[in-house]
């Protein structure tokens, strides 16, 4: 019996626990500024952030809140809204009234997932003489009209599309549509203001609606919006969550500053703004999706990397992603957060 | 270490008893599975593999993978992201595997046979693994074969087990918790007059594995078991009656590593509450006639929580993203009764009937779906003349949401060619029942439109198996079996996802694939005196389901099948002076060939990939201290294998190399005690 106690004992003396708790790092101060971008949350989070970095100011509104936007400078150019799925095609007609149902058949405006065409978006780069509807002529024949597909509408049902005209109207614009469904056509004047980029409209509320802030007061816009993907000379239109686009047309610029080149976000200073490996870029795309990966191995922000961003005003920042919900990076997906620092 | 150490010696000063116990393997394994009444391996039509609890114990296992593993055409995957592992059986993946607990199917969330993983390995008898299709008589998932563990039922008089057991993962080891592997039981067996009685609770505590992580994050999720059974039954000689409950506590755990950008840190919990009760009762009334029931319900729970940890303020929140917090739920009622019945010494009969309910909610999934079958299956056994055993059988299956197949037929063999040499040939159709997350998936976000389709037809196989076993060597202290075997299956209609034909936006499951493996095994068993040795090889090939697709021979055709070998070997050796035991398991896996679609330039194109082969051995001995203490030690993975290289290509980039796969976290050992205690 004696033996069995001993055993027993013995047994029982293995099972003791403790717990391991997690030890709290040491965390330095932080320096310079962080802002948090209401994107509203998710992978297609529901508004788009502009971002004006000398005002450390966000403007945060619903990304589908508009259709159109319509250039405030010289030229003749529409936009469609890159924050969503948004697709386009043109007709060979240029008279709304003749534009019905059937002019559908055999067009798809499916965006995304590998569906859809590049020419049914706006240039991706943000370059305004590739824009997919064409400039707006002054000879109003030559105009055409164009099927539009909201992301709110459905892809296998036309009826819930949009026929879209658009001429000029003196220094301004006209705009003449309709859901394929009605015959009730809607007009709207729209007059450009210099002090913006675009005056944007909604189909949906029938009226000009405030998007962008004044061009001179933001640097850079988050969204979920429209891109592309694929290599070989083979590109499609990809709709990326989580993209930066900054405002190529006030004239931003970005460059990317990696580890491998020697640079450090906690360290850069004005003496590295000359460093050649630093390469501008003033493309609308120059930030992008480069900041993170979402799929394979290893997904979360790419913590090698930060960005050079030149304001319009010639101001330098240096601005890194620090959380967007991706891997476990402590943040929220469609909030994601930024750090950055004016460079003197 | 040192505690361990401590009590090493400890138990070493304790009188050493030389108690000549026999522990050699039973020549004639009685087997159930399959079988009208408990059988002779020898005697089933079925040719049936058993792992006993005496392997399980001298492998120092702590899970049924891990006593598993080691089987010819079983292959472990891992999925890192969830910390949970699939079997593969004879090259097909787990949702074709039968996983049953005394013959009771163990219900299972999605594809993934997790089920085998939370059946705690103290409470195990045997597992008795049969390869090709058993679904006349175990219905949906039984393609590949069946794996059903029987569980340990009744002693003669109160016995006491209990059993610990210390483990490092790799080179990380710190005693009794955290990192490690602690594996702690206690059991109780109990039986007086026609009353039987048992019990148990096993903590099984696993540290995970950083490998090449760092800070917080591990390569191999930390996750904690808690087991708890108990059993009681009753009996004499014409019936039988028992209630069992097992329950199971997992808690893994997945923790990101501190963001310095923020000093927050995601974690994500999963934690699932397993309950499977069962009641079986055997009544028989006369000799020719016995009946036998099986009731059940299951409740399986899976809890995910995401938690953000900020280090700053020293705060936990929960993470409000999409699925980041859900609990999944599944519930099973399942009632199966067969009546044996011997018309003569020619022909036997056995019908009996199957219900399964299955429920299922979550947010992943629409709606809270509910799911019955209802089957009626019938098999003979007919004896023309003594060497010859035929067994017909067939189901007939009724659902209430998806097609079911109508009648499913078998037709298994037993040649008895001569007192020792046994031939058996079987013909089957398998099949298995779409799951209920392919019928009522749901999954809609930014970059996802996957629905499911409560319109799919059950996947179904065709099956050719063949073995002959030679008993070369019987004689009193040397035997020596040879068997040679082979199977073909055919799997048709295999669901993956697809495109939904009414709206291609959106993806769905479609019954699309088709599949095949076949292969060859050749098995020696020799016992001699105090030696086991076992030397097995397997080929088996798998399918390239690109071979026979039109869309993709025109550029260059690949071969029909992709094949791998396996080699095992298995020694025990017992040295009955001192009560101890030497052992070593070995098994190779060769190269793993498959062919895949890798997207070049936007251009879809064939692709061979490979896994690299690998070496796996454990070397573990064990030593009887005193008539109560048997203590265990061993090296696992001596060979100190953690990934497979492989050579899957990344979408988009054709020559790069895919991660390297997961398989284990280099070598290991153990040190373990176990007692056992027994009223005279």
């Amino acid at each position: 019996m004696r033996q069995v106690f001993v055993s027993l004992t013995l047994i029982a003396a293995l099972s003791a626990c403790s717990n391991d708790d997690d030890a709290i790092p040491v965390i330095p101060p932080s320096d310079g500024s962080e802002m948090k971008l209401n994107g509203g949350g998710g992978t297609g989070a529901p508004n788009a952030v502009f971002v004006d970095l000398s005002a450390a100011k966000q403007t945060s509104l619903a990304r589908i809140s508009w259709d159109f936007g319509f250039y405030g400078g010289a030229d003749y150019r529409v936009i469609l809204n890159y924050t969503s799925s948004l697709s386009v095609k043109a007709l060979a007609k240029t008279d709304l009234t003749q534009v019905s149902l059937t002019d559908t058949v055999g067009i798809s405006l499916s965006l995304g997932q590998g569906a859809g065409t590049l020419d049914m978006v706006d240039d991706v780069y943000g370059d305004l003489s590739k824009t997919a509807i064409a400039a707006i002529s002054a000879t109003d024949t030559e105009n055409k009209v164009y099927l539009v597909k909201p992301e709110t509408a459905n892809a296998a049902d036309p009826k819930t599309w949009y026929k879209v005209k658009i001429s000029r109207n003196g220094n301004g614009y006209k705009l003449q549509y309709a859901r394929l469904g009605e015959t009730a056509i809607q007009t709207a004047d729209i007059s450009k203001d210099g002090s913006f980029n675009f005056t944007f409209y909604s189909l949906t509320t029938n009226k000009v609606v405030t998007v962008e802030p004044k061009k001179a007061e933001w640097d850079i816009q988050w969204s979920y919006g429209v891109y592309l993907t694929g290599g070989g000379g083979v590109f499609l239109p990809y709709l990326f969550s989580d993209f930066v686009y900054s405002n190529s047309l006030a004239g931003v610029q970005a460059a990317e500053a990696t580890t491998v080149d020697g640079f450090s976000y906690d360290t850069f200073a004005a003496a590295d703004l000359s460093n050649t490996k630093l390469v501008y870029s003033a493309t609308r795309d120059a930030i992008g999706s480069k900041w993170r990966v979402t799929s394979g191995a290893t997904v979360g922000i790419k913590t090698d990397r930060f960005y050079v961003v030149k304001d319009a005003g010639g101001n330098y920042y240096k601005l890194k992603f620090i959380s967007a919900g991706i891997g476990q990076d402590g943040g929220q997906r469609g909030y994601p957060e930024i750090a950055y620092k004016l460079i003197k | 270490m040192k505690q361990l150490m401590a009590l090493f010696f400890c138990c070493l000063l304790c009188r050493v008893n030389s108690f000549a116990q026999d522990t050699a393997v039973q020549l004639r394994d009685v087997v159930v599975t399959g079988q009208y009444q408990a059988q002779s391996v020898k005697q089933s039509v079925y040719r049936v593999r058993t792992v006993n609890s005496e392997r399980i114990q001298l492998r120092g296992a702590t899970d049924v993978l891990g006593v598993l593993s080691n089987e010819l055409g079983i292959r472990l995957s891992n999925d890192a992201t969830l910390g949970e592992t699939d079997v593969e059986l004879m090259g097909m993946p787990g949702q074709n595997v039968k996983v049953l607990l005394d013959g009771v199917p163990l219900v299972d969330r999605g594809s993934t046979k997790q089920s085998l993983s939370q059946v705690d390995v103290n409470s195990i008898e045997r597992i008795e693994i049969v390869e090709g299709p058993m679904s006349v008589v175990y219905g949906t998932d039984a393609l590949a074969g069946v794996i059903n563990i029987i569980t340990k039922k009744r002693t003669d008089n109160l016995t006491v087990t209990a059993r610990v057991q210390e483990e490092t993962v790799g080179t990380e080891y710190k005693p009794f918790n955290s990192k490690g592997l602690h594996n702690e039981n206690i059991g109780l067996q109990w039986g007086h007059g026609g009353w039987f009685a048992n019990g148990g609770y096993t903590r099984n505590n696993f540290g995970g594995w950083q490998g090449n992580y760092t800070g917080r994050k591990k390569e191999w999720h930390p996750k904690n078991q808690s087991f708890a059974s108990g059993m009681l039954g009753y009996g004499n000689g014409t019936w039988e009656v028992w209630y069992r409950l097992d329950y199971l506590h997992e808690n893994i755990k997945n923790q990101g590593d501190i963001n310095t950008g923020n000093y927050k840190a995601t974690d994500q919990f999963f934690y699932t509450n397993r309950y499977t009760h069962q009641a079986q009762a055997a009544w028989k009334p006369a000799e020719r006639l016995s009946v036998n029931a099986a009731l059940s319900y299951q409740d399986y729970q899976r809890k995910t929580e995401t938690t953000i940890k900020d280090f700053r303020t020293n705060t936990t929140t929960l993470s409000g993203d999409a699925g980041a917090q859900d609990v999944s739920k599944f519930s099973t009622i399942f009632f199966r009764g067969t009546v044996q019945y011997k018309i003569s010494e020619l022909v036997s009969l056995q019908p009996g009937v199957e219900y399964k309910r299955d429920a299922s909610s979550g947010q992943r999934i629409e709606g809270s779906p509910v799911i019955s079958d209802y089957a009626f299956f019938a098999s003979a056994e007919v004896k023309p003349v003594g060497w010859l055993n035929i067994r017909p059988g067939l189901r007939f299956s009724k659902n209430s949401v998806y097609d079911a197949p109508p009648v499913i037929p078998s037709i298994n063999t037993k040649f008895a060619l001569r007192k020792d040499l046994d031939l058996r040939l079987s013909y089957a159709r398998g099949f298995r029942a779409p799951a209920l997350r392919e019928l009522y998936f749901y999954f809609f976000d930014a970059s996802h439109s996957i629905k499911g389709n409560p319109s799919l037809k059950a996947e179904y196989s065709h099956s050719v198996n063949g073995s002959l076993s030679w008993q070369a060597l019987n004689k009193d202290l040397l035997h020596y079996t040879i068997a040679l075997s082979s199977f073909y299956n055919d799997f048709n209609n295999l669901i993956d996802l697809g495109y939904d034909a009414a709206d291609p936006s959106i993806s769905t499951y479609v019954n699309i694939n088709k599949f095949k493996t076949t292969g060859g095994m050749l098995e020696h068993t020799l016992q001699w005196k105090h030696l086991q040795a076992t030397l097995g090889f397997l080929y088996i090939g798998r399918y390239n389901r690109f071979a026979d697709d039109t869309a993709y021979t025109k550029a260059g055709s690949s071969p029909t099948f992709t094949w791998t070998p396996e080699v095992n070997a298995n020694i025990i050796y017992h040295i009955k002076r001192i009560g101890a035991t030497v052992n070593v398991f070995y098994k190779f896996s060769g190269v793993r060939p498959t062919y895949e679609l890798v997207s070049v330039n936007n251009v879809e194109v064939v692709h061979l990939a490979k896994t690299a082969a690998f070496h796996y051995a454990d070397v573990t001995a064990s030593k009887r201290i005193n008539k109560y203490l048997t203590l265990n030690a061993g090296v696992k993975n001596v060979l100190n294998v953690d990934r497979l290289k492989s050579t899957s290509a990344d979408i988009g980039q054709a020559h790069s190399t895919g991660g390297p796969v997961l398989m284990w976290y280099g070598r290991s050992y153990f040190l373990g005690l176990n007692f056992r205690w027994a009223k005279n």
